[in-house]
């Protein structure tokens, strides 16, 4: 699956200089909140401290450390996406903001995974592999954007993606990706951030890494980043749902369970499988009369 | 330590477990008014809100000042509108201030004037007020604590508004791929009834929803839900 439209050159240097304002600003902000943080530090040293007042000058200082956290987190967010803007190179629009997230995560690849009635319906992928393993997710009906929706942020690491998602795992395993994070957008299980490869290897570290990118992501207008018409959205295989539903009698949400279990069942990828029925070469149908 | 100490942080550690509990913003703001009203022992807390320039107030003044006196948005202190901050405002003796109309009726309800400290980093939408009877001495503790119960909820009311953005960013996504796929799913469904490719069903889409003076997503929807059928052209 490819991202069609290359980045226009136009207002390419005005947004580099936007974004790297924004950047320093966000510095600013966490510097602001470190330094308040560093005043309730020393609240924390005060003679005759009553442990209440102590918990609450502890208090402060957690949130103003949270707040320094995220604002530098966003600053680079915003200076990886400057960076894209000033280096002129040919990223794709869509492949934009997974790309400055993966380089601010220092993962090796990252998705936003929207859903309609599944997960995975339309994908922004930062690279061809994340994207590929978006495509299996969606293919198999099962993976880490699909759990994370329902059980909030998770990690798996080596055998334990084989464990959680078998068909997942096989599928994934020609990517040579280690291990998956993912954390729920949007709420209402609307959509999802999964990031391939961390470089914390442990559940609390990967978690958290993730947790701060999201939150980074949250403060963001993203909006702008994302072009809704060019999000690949797996036509062929709407298509073939359409089809398969008038042949069958059945609703689409029916004829989309058919022709993934067929998928599944004969090993045959997805959007091949729907492909062909699109184009006649497969008898859909037929075959399931 | 002065009890009030102890009450305002008290009330810090249940306001953060309200926060914890995933109100929405004006039961947290209520929430707040009322746990500074008791820490505080102070007569009117108020907490409003500003949307689209206007000022709301979504939390009660307490027991003596009416809803006359609150509903003042005119006569908001200048940088508060302007800015929108969060704004501590507390009472201090021997200063004056010009909120004129506002601080007038408020005076004469036997409050004296209040001055106010900008806190929190960015433009939040909100201000906590605190109303105090003349003569109120603050220690420094309760002071700290009251800036802290405004920050929280300074970072409370961001959380939402990232929140709710975020929300509103993937629910436009999810529109833009809902209309997409059920127009995928017509072109299909309309390729197999008139045996045609799917280019050409879609071309069918178009020229039924242009003759109909309808859009190609409500043709799309009626024809993989309501059964419609294109006419033979």
């Amino acid at each position: 699956m490819t991202v069609r439209e290359p980045v226009d050159d136009v207002g390419r240097e005005d947004r580099a200089v936007r974004y790297r304002d924004q950047a320093a600003r966000e510095h600013e902000r966490a510097e602001r909140a470190a330094a308040r943080s560093d005043q309730f530090d020393r609240l924390l040293w005060a003679d005759e401290l009553s442990p209440r007042l102590r918990t609450a000058y502890l208090s402060g200082r957690h949130l103003h450390r949270r707040a320094a956290g995220r604002h530098r987190a966003l600053a680079d967010l915003y200076r990886a996406l400057a960076d894209h803007f000033a280096a002129r190179c040919g990223n794709a629009t869509n492949r934009l903001l997974p790309t400055a997230i993966a380089v601010v995560s220092r993962a090796r690849g990252a998705a936003i995974s929207i859903s309609v009635h599944q997960p995975g319906e339309a994908v922004l992928g930062s690279d061809d592999d994340s994207q590929a393993a978006q495509d299996v997710e969606f293919c198999v009906g099962e993976g880490p954007a699909h759990d994370c929706v329902v059980s909030g942020a998770l990690h798996a690491a080596g055998p334990e993606v084989y464990d959680r998602w078998p068909m997942y795992a096989r599928g994934i395993e020609h990517l040579g990706i280690r291990s998956v994070t993912a954390v729920p957008l949007g709420g209402n299980r609307a959509a999802s951030l999964v990031l391939y490869d961390l470089p914390e290897a442990d559940l609390e570290g990967a978690l958290c890494a993730a947790l701060a990118v999201r939150d980074a992501l949250r403060q963001m207008e993203w909006a702008p980043l994302v072009t809704p018409a060019d999000v690949p959205s797996r036509a062929a295989v709407h298509q073939a749902t359409g089809r398969i539903a008038h042949e069958l009698h059945c609703d689409p949400p029916a004829a989309a369970a058919q022709l993934r279990a067929r998928a599944f069942a004969e090993d045959v990828d997805l959007d091949e499988m729907s492909r062909e029925i699109v184009t006649g070469a497969r008898d859909f149908a037929d075959a399931a009369r | 330590m002065a009890q009030t100490d102890v009450a305002l942080s008290e009330a810090l550690l249940g306001f953060a477990q309200t926060l914890s509990t995933g109100q929405d913003v004006p039961e947290v703001l209520r929430d707040l008014a009322g746990k500074l009203a008791n820490a505080l022992d102070i007569d009117g807390p108020g907490v409003c809100l500003l949307e689209n320039g206007a000022v709301h107030t979504v939390s009660g003044l307490g027991k003596v000042i009416p809803l006359a006196a609150r509903d003042r948005a005119a006569d908001r202190p200048p940088e508060l509108t302007r800015s929108g901050r969060l704004v501590l405002i507390r009472r201090t003796d021997g200063e004056t201030f010009d909120w004129s109309a506002c601080a007038a009726r408020i005076a004469a309800l036997g409050f004296e004037p209040v001055d106010s400290v900008p806190i929190g980093e960015d433009a939040t939408p909100a201000a906590i007020e605190l109303y105090t009877r003349p003569g109120r001495e603050w220690t420094a503790a309760e002071l700290v604590v009251v800036h802290l119960f405004a920050e929280v909820a300074t970072s409370y009311l961001q959380h939402a508004t990232e929140l709710e953005r975020e929300r509103r960013t993937v629910e436009q996504l999810q529109r833009a791929l809902t209309t997409r796929i059920v127009i995928e799913q017509a072109k299909g469904m309309i390729a197999a009834q008139r045996d045609v490719t799917v280019d050409r069903a879609f071309v069918l889409l178009r020229k039924h929803a242009n003759d109909h003076n309808a859009s190609l997503h409500s043709v799309a929807e009626a024809v993989v839900h309501l059964g419609l059928r294109l006419g033979p052209r």
